[in-house]
């Protein structure tokens, strides 16, 4: 695909916009009459319609206006935002995401889509009376926002800021332009007219615009002006040398006015001239004005002072000037052709200069936040990621070396390196908000599937994790979220029964918690049947007949393969690949998943991740030889294995900490490292084999275990490299890095590992 | 009759004095001030006037009062007169 930088901003402006006006309809269901939330939407709607048409995509414009106009009689309330009205809303503004793609590579539509899309409208089309002047209003502002943009053409690079600015702009106009409604006394504006010489002989009478101008407000005080008329002989009887100066008294606004002019703008100089207080009520209008505008003339039209033909008219202008031969001193500013034109007084246009001013300055502050390539970004991160291992050899072989000055400057420079690897990471970090708050739309559509009353719940929004991570949680996320909703939620009658409020709530929370992220999906629905799945576990033959497993151990369960216990196979979930499918999926995020249910009250999922995928502060261990990476995060502390400890570990698995039961592993047993091999080849290194032994112990979640490691080397940072296919079957190895000295370490799979010592735990709490 | 003060030409202007007449008109015009003396305009029999009418009677205006004869007006339909409301112009012929 060929984009120009226009056309990319253009497809992901509107695809923000669209996530917008979803959330914006979504929370009007809750807070219906809000007036912020409806002109939000309204305004989305509009910048994606304004946008559109820069770029000449009709089927959007088209779309787009009828639910604007909609939506404008809404904002007026002559039509109420119906349940069945925000259902639709929400079904053409799917509809419109579906257009962006085929009219951005210039495809025409599947007949699928247009079909959708021709439904759409019809049932719009059932909300909208005839009332043209809904129509007209919106198709205008499109229209000069072509003509604006018909300058420079979307094509070129220099365009790229275009589409958003207007667009933005004139969504702002628009909703300031409220219709001119109850102005008091009638005002007397000025106008001046200079007929061309054409006028007569195109048709057109200047008497007939009188007699016309005559219907808008009383003309009071018409001046005449002949002085134009040429010596008899060179008079032309055909050509028109009139001009007329006069006065209107009305209670019209600008364009009213001006709109009396169209027949005859081509052929005619007009200059309308606001009474004063006209002139005080459009400063008062540009310091009401709300943020956005930064163009003169975009600020002088939504301060009323300007209507749109009188801007494109001066800025044709500008453009003439600008053109050679340039007058000395260069076009002049579009400030002074509207003052020299008459268009409008001096101080509204000083005054709109000083606003654009405050807008530019507001602006630079918005434009803080810069788009970037998410591949520049990963780009970065792999590189930091080789500095961070070139630091740590570094400063490993100025150790080696033993010279103080160079161990100082290679830590310091660590240091740094640390510095810009978190800053790097942080770049990548985004809130979860975002994947969150997708599932307002999701509950809501499924709940109404499913005829249950459902509310979505969102905490810890704000909270942060790396984008790669966010990119890849939503699906096991959607098929939380849904489960809950199908298995979890009971319907209406059920829970009014067991005396729980008839609408059920499903809550998302997301917090930070040692080093990981933890994710909760949870709900207030019939939990767990223990029972069921228990025996469809002994049915499938995932547990044994004779198994008396805990309750926890029976949840677990259900993250089985092949594992449903839904009577009727629903078209949301119960298929039996939802949970097994999760569990994988935030497996390989490095992360875990369990599940706390109590039947009857709900059931609550934890996901824990790491923050991010890349870079980890590690803690280096040694088996023999051969050395060993976990993440930092996870170690809780480092103890020696006393000899009558380590009879304990290799009979029973466990020891006894400070009174409470750790499970144990030894990684020498467990990774099948052969202490006789081991010794030999240490032994022809010239090293002397250390029997001592240590025990790292880890934490995942509320897990603990113990690991049995010859040697503890300390804290080491290091860049996760992903084992290849062929070593996908390994277990307990979650990747591998380069050390400083170019030996390759492998980084422990601590959940894997602690997974591991789980099943060999001893059954019950035991006391030791 | 005043001796001193010679008859005035009476130019007696009919039916419509709109764009599609105007050549004419200013052909007539042009006709009636190569001769002196005062100018009596009878405007009392025009059906109809538009802007191109309405500069030609300007123009025989300008030109009387750079030459220095008189122009008088004797007579308007109300056609030509609402018209020369609207412009304001009833002064100028009066």
């Amino acid at each position: 695909m060929d984009l120009t930088p226009a056309l990319e901003i253009f497809i992901a402006e509107a695809g923000e916009l669209l996530e917008q006006m979803e959330q914006s309809l979504l929370l009007l269901e809750h807070r219906p009459g809000d007036r912020e939330l409806l002109d939000a939407v309204f305004r989305t709607a509009h910048t994606i319609k304004g946008s559109a048409g820069m770029f000449g995509f009709n089927t959007i414009v088209a779309h787009t206006h009828q639910l604007e106009n909609l939506l404008d009689l809404v904002r007026a309330g002559e039509v109420a935002l119906t349940p069945a009205l925000s259902a639709l809303l929400l079904r053409c503004g799917d509809h419109l995401g579906t257009l962006v793609t085929p009219a951005v590579d210039n495809l025409p539509l599947q007949p699928a889509v247009s079909a959708v899309g021709e439904a759409l409208e019809r049932e719009l089309a059932q909300y909208l009376p005839a009332l043209p002047n809904a129509v007209d209003r919106h198709s205008m502002a499109a229209d000069v926002a072509l003509l604006l943009a018909s300058g420079a053409p979307p094509a070129t690079p220099s365009a790229a800021a275009l589409p958003t600015s207007l667009a933005a702009d004139y969504a702002v106009f628009l909703a300031s332009a409220e219709p001119a409604l109850a102005q008091p006394a009638a005002l007397v504006w000025r106008i001046a007219l200079q007929f061309g010489a054409d006028v007569l002989r195109n048709g057109m009478d200047p008497l007939s615009i009188l007699h016309y101008l005559g219907t808008v407000g009383e003309i009071v005080n018409l001046t005449t002006l002949w002085g134009r008329l040429p010596p008899l002989v060179a008079m032309d009887p055909e050509s028109c040398y009139l001009d007329v100066a006069l006065e209107l008294a009305t209670t019209a606004d600008r364009a009213v006015i001006d709109a009396v002019f169209d027949f005859i703008r081509d052929d005619c100089k007009i200059q309308l001239t606001p009474p004063s207080s006209q002139v005080r009520a459009q400063l008062a209008d540009l310091a009401a004005l709300p943020e956005g505008p930064s163009k003169l003339g975009e600020i002088l039209v939504a301060a009323h002072a300007l209507t749109d033909l009188e801007l494109a008219a001066a800025l044709a202008e500008q453009a003439a000037e600008s053109r050679p031969p340039v007058a000395p001193g260069g076009p002049r500013p579009l400030g002074r052709i509207l003052v020299d034109a008459g268009a409008v007084p001096e101080p509204v246009v000083d005054a709109a200069l000083e606003r654009q001013q405050q807008a530019r300055l507001a602006k630079a502050q918005d434009s803080k936040l810069i788009r970037v390539d998410a591949e520049k970004l990963d780009q970065l991160i792999t590189l930091v990621g080789e500095l961070v291992i070139a630091g740590s050899g570094t400063f490993a072989l100025a150790q080696h070396a033993k010279l103080g000055d160079i161990v100082e400057s290679a830590a310091a420079l660590l240091r740094l390196v640390e510095q810009v690897r978190d800053n790097a990471l942080s770049l990548r970090m985004v809130p979860i908000a975002a994947t969150f708050q997708r599932f307002q739309r999701v509950v809501r559509d499924v709940s109404l599937d499913l005829g249950k009353d459902i509310e979505l719940v969102i905490a810890g929004a704000e909270t942060e994790l790396d984008k790669s991570v966010v990119e890849r949680i939503g699906d096991p996320l959607m098929h939380l979220v849904r489960n809950a909703m199908d298995h979890g939620i009971e319907n209406a009658a059920r829970r009014l029964a067991s005396g729980k409020p008839a609408r059920a709530k499903i809550s998302l929370n997301a917090y930070h918690d040692s080093g990981s992220i933890v994710i909760e999906v949870a709900d207030d629905g019939g939990g767990l049947p223990l029972d069921k799945i228990r025996h469809k576990a002994i049915e499938r033959g995932l547990l044994a007949a004779s198994a008396n497993p805990t309750p926890q151990e029976i949840q677990q369960l259900v993250f089985e393969a092949g594992f449903s216990t839904a009577e009727a196979v629903s078209n949301l979930s119960g298929r039996g690949v939802g949970m097994d499918v999760v569990r994988r999926s935030i497996e390989t995020l490095r992360g875990m998943i369990e599940i706390d249910s109590t039947e009857g009250l709900g059931t609550l999922v934890r996901i824990r991740l790491p923050l991010t995928l890349a870079i980890i502060d590690g803690f280096m261990v040694g088996l023999g030889a051969a050395r060993y990476v976990l993440p930092l995060d996870v170690v809780v502390e480092c103890m020696e294995l006393s000899e009558a400890d380590r009879c304990f570990v290799s009979e029973r698995g466990f020891i006894n900490v400070r009174g409470a039961v750790l499970p144990v592993v030894r990684l020498r047993d467990a990774f099948a490292l052969n202490d006789a091999t081991e010794g030999a080849a240490a032994h022809a290194q010239g090293a002397v084999l250390s029997r001592r032994e240590n025990i790292v112990v880890v934490r995942f979640g509320a897990l603990k275990a113990g690991l049995v490691v010859d040697e503890l080397f300390g804290e080491f940072q290091t860049v996760i490299k992903p084992l290849g296919k062929l070593f996908s079957y390994l277990q307990g190895i979650s990747g591998s890095t380069i050390l400083g000295s170019g030996e390759v370490a492998l980084i422990l799979d601590v959940p894997g590992l602690i997974k591991r010592v789980e099943r060999t735990r001893p059954p019950g709490r035991v006391v030791a | 009759m005043n001796l001193d003060q010679p008859a005035a030409t009476v130019l007696k202007l009919v039916g419509e004095l709109n764009i599609y007449a105007a050549a004419a008109l200013h052909a007539r015009l042009q006709a009636t001030l190569v001769e002196g003396g005062p100018l009596e305009l009878d405007l009392s029999e025009v059906s109809e006037l538009d802007s191109a009418g309405v500069q030609q009677l300007l123009l025989l205006k300008r030109e009387c009062e750079l030459t220095g004869r008189a122009l008088r007006v004797s007579a308007v339909s109300d056609a030509a007169n609402a018209v020369l409301t609207l412009l304001n112009l009833r002064q100028q012929f009066a």
